[in-house]
C-alpha cells in the first residue's frame, strides 16, 4: 500500500499504543472500513473494553521494518506454519458491534479464545496480529495484546474491511485460517478445525448461537510468517489517518488536500441526492450483505452524477455510469464540514461529502488477490477502472 | 448485415414497440437503430453495439449502477438507446441519461418480450413504417377535410416530426412553427420563389409536399421537420404528407366555394379577421340584416382562411377593391367613424351579394384570388411580387375582369397601397377602397391606383348628398331640357374653360349652335361666363353627370 506522505503535523511512527493513541486509531480505522462499520454508538462497549485494557499499560508494536530485534524469529526461515508450533494468532470480532451493546462482554473472551487455540495447536503465543484494520475491528487485537501482555504486530490482513474471514493477505500467503477458536459472552468456547472453503457456512450459525458476536482467534502461524504476509504499518497508518481527520487544519475546505494527506485521491466532492436500499438483492452474492446505493451530485468540475454501490462496504464508484473506483481499493466518505468518516448507514440526502479513494495494498492487485477480493468476488463484473470525464 | 433505411429511435419510441415505454431523457432520439442486443448478464459488452438497442433484462438489471454502467457503455460505444425494466429506473438514471445524451426507455413489460418485438421491427423497417402510414391514413380519414385537425393528426401520429402548413408566401397557416421557420430560412437562402432545392431540404431534415389549390392556384406546402431523419423515414413522411395534401386541397376548394356561395358568411369572416388583426372595421356588411341569421364562420385561424381565399398572409401585399361604377360607396371605414349607408338603388348592397357568385366566376378567370364582399363592393388581396411590371400586370388583369363583367354590372376598381403583413391588411384594403371611389370619377371600367388621381381626388371626394342641391341649382335648366342637350353643353363649355370653339369640337356641332345654346342657358339663369356662377355651375354639372341619365353623350 502506498504510504502516506509525511505531513508537518503527522505524528511520528509509534512503537506502542497507549490510551493517547486510541482515539486517533479508532477514528483513522473508520477510514479503512470503506463506508461500513462506523463507531457511532454501537462500538461504545468495545471502545470501553479497549480503554480498560490499555489502562493496564501500553501495547508494544512490532513490525518488519521496526524493532526487528524484538521480534523473535522475525526474519528466520520458516517454510510452513505446521512445521513449528504457531506463536502468533490473528484476533478479531465476528458478528455485529450492535449485538455487543445488547450482550455485553465479560472481558475474558479474548483470553478464552486464545487459550483454546493454544491448547489445540500446542503452541505458546508470543505476539498478536490484527485481522483487519477497518473500524472497530482493529480493537480486539489491541485488547487481546493488552490483556495478555503480548506485543501487537503492526500489520493487518486486509488493509481495509472485507466481509469474510478468509479474505486476507494471510490467506493469500498460504496461512490457513483454521483451526480457529471462538469465545462468546456466555462462556462458550468452540474450536473449529475444518477446511477453510466451508468456514463461512460454519462460522455464521456459530456466531448466532453465541448471541450475535464472538471473539475469534485464527490464522495460527509463526510471527515471521505474519510479518511477511501482512500489510505492514497498518496500525500506525490508522493512527496517522485519525490524527489527520481530528486535526484537519486547512484541509476542511480542500478535499484534494485531505485526500493527499491520507494517501489517496479525491473522487468527488458533492451532495448526496439519493439513497437507495435493495433488501431484495441480499442473496445475489455469496456474501452476507446489505445492498445500498448512494447517488451524489458533484458540486464542482463537470457536476457528474456519482453512484456508490455498497454491499456493507462501498464496492464500486461510478461517475456518469463510468467506473472511477472499485474494490479492492478503499472508497470512503468524509463529511465536508466535520471531517469525520461517514458510515453508509448514516448517509441521508442533503449531506455534503468528499468521496476519497485510498489504493489497496499491492497484495490485492495481484491475480490471486483480485480473485479473492476483487469485484468478481462480490458478484460484480470486471468493469475496469477508467478515467472519467 | 446492414439494414437499408433503418428505423430511428424516435420511430420506435413514438410508434413502435417502445410506444408505451417511459423515456428517461429525450436526447439522442435521432439515432439510427441497426440491431438489438439483449444483455442478460452483468458482463460488460464492448463490441457490436454501435447503433444497437441495448435491452437490459431483469436478471442483469441489478440496481441503478448496472443501468448507469450500461448507459455509459452505450454512450462510449455509440449505441442507439438503452431499454431497462421500469423497476430499475432511478432518479439518477434520468440524470445520467440526460447528461450523456443517451435515450433510456423504461418498460413495464418483460424486457425479453420487448426485445423480441424490437428485433422484429428493426429487421423490417419498411413493415414498421407501413404500419405508421396505414394508421395515419385512418386517422386522417377520421379527421375529415379540415385543415387544423389534419395538421393535428400529422403532428400526433408521425413520431419525431414537426409538420406545418405554409402558404405560398412562406407564412405558417397551421401546425408547428419550427418546421415553418426552417422552411422559410431554406427558401430565403435559396432566394427563389420555387423554394429550396430538395438536397437543401434534406440537409436541413425537411420533407415537403405541395398542396394544390383550386384552379391554377398553389395553396401552399406541407412541410415536415424530421428529427430522426433517415432516407427511408423521410420517404414515409413524404408519403403521409401527400395523403394529407389531397385532403387539404379538398378543404381549400370547399372553403373557397363557401366564400363564393355564401358571400354573407365570407363578409362576416373578413370583418372578424380585420377586427382580430387590430383594426376594427366599421364598413357595413352587405345585407347586414341577414348576418345574424347567417351561419357562423368556421372556427379557423385567420391565416388559414386568408390562405383558402388565395390571399397572402405575410410579406408585401396589395388590396384591390371593386365597386359598382354608379353607386357611391359608403364612407371610408375609418375606425370609430360611422359609415355612410350605401346608396339605395338597383345596384345597392343587396345586389352586390347577389352578384358575388357570378363576379367571382369571372374574376377567377383573370386573377388567382377570391373577391370577398366588403361595404357595397368586393375586395381581394394579392401578394406583391418583386418582378418588374407587377403593378402594370395587376391593373391590366383587373381591367380585363371588370370589362368582362360590364354586361352584368358596371364596375370600377381601385388598387390600394402596398403594405406588409396581415397587420396592415386593413390599411391596404382601405386605400384600395378609396381608390375605387376615385375611379368612379373616371367612368365605368376604370381602374385607379391609390394616390394617382392628383387634384381630381377632390372631386371624387364630393359627397353624394350634394346631388340634390345640384338639381336645385339647375332646376330651371333641367325642367326645360328633357333630352339633356343644354346641361351637357353647359358642362362641356365649362370643362373647356368657356371656349365655344373647343366645346363645339368636343360636342361635334357648329360653334353657332353652341352659342345659341349658351344664350338659351342664360335665359334660364345659368351663365357660364359669370364669375359668380361659374364654379357652382361646374360643380353641379359634375355631380349630375355622375348620375344615371346625365352622362355626357
Amino acid at each position: 500500500m502506498t504510504a502516506s506522505p509525511p505531513s508537518p503535523s503527522a505524528p511520528p511512527p509509534r512503537d506502542q499504543i497507549t490510551l493517547d493513541e486510541l482515539d486517533d486509531l479508532v477514528i483513522g480505522a473508520e477510514l479503512f472500513s470503506s463506508g461500513g462499520g462506523g463507531t457511532d454508538g454501537p462500538a461504545d462497549s468495545l471502545l470501553d473494553w479497549a480503554r480498560q485494557a490499555l489502562a493496564r499499560g501500553p501495547v508494544r508494536l512490532l513490525g518488519p521494518d521496526r524493532n526487528p530485534g524484538q521480534a523473535p524469529e522475525a526474519h528466520a526461515d520458516d517454510p510452513g506454519n505446521r512445521a513449528q508450533h504457531p506463536d502468533c494468532v490473528a484476533v478479531l470480532l465476528v458478528g455485529t458491534p450492535t449485538m455487543l451493546e445488547e450482550h455485553l462482554p465479560t472481558g475474558n473472551e479474548t483470553r478464552a479464545a486464545v487459550a483454546a487455540l493454544e491448547r489445540w495447536t500446542g503452541g505458546s503465543l508470543r505476539a498478536i496480529a490484527p485481522l483487519n484494520i477497518a473500524g472497530v475491528n482493529c480493537l480486539p487485537a489491541v485488547i487481546t495484546a493488552a490483556q495478555l501482555d503480548l506485543p501487537l504486530l503492526d500489520i493487518d490482513g486486509m488493509g481495509r474491511g472485507f466481509p469474510l474471514v478468509e479474505q486476507t493477505t494471510y490467506a493469500l500467503d498460504g496461512i490457513d485460517p483454521t483451526p480457529l477458536a471462538v469465545a462468546g459472552g456466555n462462556g462458550e468456547v468452540v474450536v473449529v478445525d475444518q477446511p477453510a472453503a466451508s468456514l463461512e457456512s460454519m462460522l455464521r450459525p456459530l456466531v448466532l448461537g453465541c448471541g450475535g458476536w464472538v471473539i475469534c482467534a485464527c490464522y495460527p502461524a509463526r510471527v515471521s510468517r505474519f510479518l511477511r504476509a501482512g500489510i505492514p504499518g497498518s496500525i500506525n497508518r490508522a493512527i496517522q489517518a485519525g490524527h489527520a481527520l481530528r486535526h484537519p487544519g486547512d484541509t476542511t475546505s480542500d478535499g484534494h488536500a485531505l485526500a493527499r494527506r491520507l494517501g489517496g485521491r479525491l473522487l468527488c466532492r458533492g451532495r448526496v441526492v439519493d439513497v437507495e436500499y435493495s433488501p431484495d438483492r441480499r442473496s445475489t452474492t455469496s456474501h452476507p450483505a446489505s445492498v445500498s446505493s448512494l447517488v451524489i451530485e458533484e458540486a464542482e468540475r463537470a457536476r457528474r452524477i456519482v453512484r456508490l454501490e455498497a454491499h456493507n462496504e462501498i464496492l464500486l464508484a461510478l461517475a456518469d455510469g463510468g467506473v472511477i473506483g472499485s474494490v479492492p481499493d478503499i472508497i470512503c466518505l468524509v463529511g465536508q464540514h466535520f471531517r469525520r468518516v461517514i458510515d453508509i448507514e448514516q448517509v441521508t440526502p442533503g449531506l455534503d461529502v468528499d468521496v476519497i479513494l485510498l489504493p489497496a495494498a499491492h497484495h490485492w492487485h495481484t491475480a490471486p488477490g483480485m480473485a479473492l477480493a476483487g469485484p468478481a468476488a462480490f458478484g460484480l463484473p470486471e468493469l475496469g477502472n477508467r478515467p472519467c470525464a | 448485415m446492414r439494414i437499408a433505411n433503418p428505423l430511428s429511435v424516435a420511430e420506435l419510441v413514438r410508434s413502435g414497440p417502445l410506444a408505451e415505454a417511459r423515456p428517461l431523457g429525450t436526447a439522442g432520439l435521432d439515432g439510427e437503430v441497426h440491431s438489438v442486443r439483449l444483455l442478460d448478464e452483468l458482463a460488460p459488452v464492448t463490441t457490436g453495439i454501435a447503433h444497437a438497442v441495448l435491452v437490459v433484462t431483469e436478471r442483469a438489471a441489478r440496481g441503478g449502477w448496472t443501468v448507469e454502467a450500461t448507459v455509459r457503455t452505450a454512450w462510449e460505444r455509440a449505441a442507439a438507446c438503452v431499454v431497462i425494466p421500469a423497476s430499475s429506473a432511478a432518479t439518477s438514471t434520468e440524470l445520467v441519461a440526460s447528461r450523456l445524451g443517451v435515450p433510456v426507455l423504461a418498460v413495464d413489460r418483460s424486457t425479453q418480450d420487448v426485445g423480441l418485438e424490437l428485433a422484429a421491427a428493426v429487421a423490417r423497417p419498411d413493415a414498421a413504417r407501413a404500419v405508421v402510414t396505414a394508421r395515419c391514413a385512418n386517422r386522417l380519414a377520421e379527421a375529415g377535410a379540415s385543415a387544423r385537425p389534419i395538421l393535428g393528426v400529422l403532428n400526433r401520429e408521425l413520431p419525431g416530426v414537426d409538420v406545418a402548413l405554409v402558404t405560398p408566401s412562406g407564412a405558417i397557416a397551421a401546425g408547428r412553427t419550427s418546421a415553418a421557420r426552417l422552411w422559410g430560412e431554406c427558401a430565403a437562402a435559396a432566394a427563389t420563389d420555387a423554394g429550396a432545392p430538395e438536397a437543401t431540404l434534406a440537409a436541413n431534415r425537411l420533407v415537403s409536399a405541395p398542396v394544390p389549390g383550386p384552379g391554377r392556384r398553389e395553396f401552399g406546402h406541407l412541410v415536415a421537420l424530421v428529427h430522426g431523419y433517415s432516407t427511408g423515414w423521410a420517404a414515409t413522411v413524404r408519403g403521409v404528407l401527400r395523403l394529407a395534401a389531397g385532403l387539404l386541397t379538398g378543404w381549400a376548394s370547399t372553403t373557397r366555394l363557401q366564400a363564393e356561395r355564401e358571400p354573407r358568411v365570407a363578409a362576416v369572416t373578413l370583418r372578424r379577421i380585420l377586427s382580430g388583426i387590430g383594426e376594427e372595421s366599421t364598413a357595413p356588411v352587405p345585407g347586414d340584416g341577414a348576418v345574424s341569421q347567417s351561419p357562423r364562420p368556421e372556427d379557423t385561424t385567420a391565416e388559414l382562411r386568408l390562405a383558402s381565399w388565395g390571399w397572402p398572409t405575410t410579406g408585401p401585399m396589395v388590396a384591390v377593391a371593386v365597386v359598382p361604377a354608379t353607386v357611391e360607396p359608403a364612407a371610408s371605414p375609418e375606425p370609430g367613424v360611422a359609415a355612410a349607408p350605401p346608396a339605395p338603388g338597383p345596384d345597392g348592397a343587396t345586389s352586390v351579394i347577389d352578384h358575388s357568385r357570378e363576379v367571382n366566376a369571372v374574376w377567377s378567370r383573370h386573377l388567382t384570388t377570391t373577391l370577398i364582399p366588403y361595404a357595397d363592393g368586393w375586395v381581394s388581396c394579392h401578394a406583391v411580387s418583386e418582378q418588374a411590371g407587377f403593378h402594370t400586370r395587376l391593373v391590366r388583369q383587373v381591367e380585363d375582369a371588370v370589362h368582362e363583367l360590364a354586361p352584368l354590372v358596371e364596375l370600377v376598381a381601385g388598387v390600394g397601397r402596398v403594405e406588409t403583413g396581415t397587420a396592415r391588411l386593413a390599411a391596404t384594403i382601405r386605400s384600395s377602397w378609396e381608390a375605387a371611389r376615385d375611379a368612379r370619377s373616371c367612368g365605368p371600367g376604370a381602374v385607379v391606383r391609390a394616390g394617382t388621381l392628383g387634384p381630381r381626388r377632390l372631386l371624387a371626394g364630393i359627397p353624394a348628398e350634394l346631388v340634390g342641391p345640384a338639381r336645385e341649382v339647375l332646376a330651371d335648366v333641367l325642367a326645360a331640357d328633357p333630352d339633356r342637350v343644354l346641361i351637357t353643353t353647359l358642362a362641356v363649355v365649362l370643362d373647356h374653360g368657356g371656349s365655344v370653339q373647343e366645346a363645339a369640337a368636343r360636342l361635334g356641332v357648329h360653334r353657332n349652335t353652341v352659342t345659341a345654346r349658351l344664350d338659351r342657358l342664360r335665359s334660364l339663369g345659368a351663365d357660364p361666363q359669370s364669375p359668380q356662377q361659374r364654379l357652382a355651375l361646374h360643380l353641379a354639372c359634375h355631380l349630375l353627370r355622375e348620375q344615371p341619365g346625365t352622362e355626357d353623350s
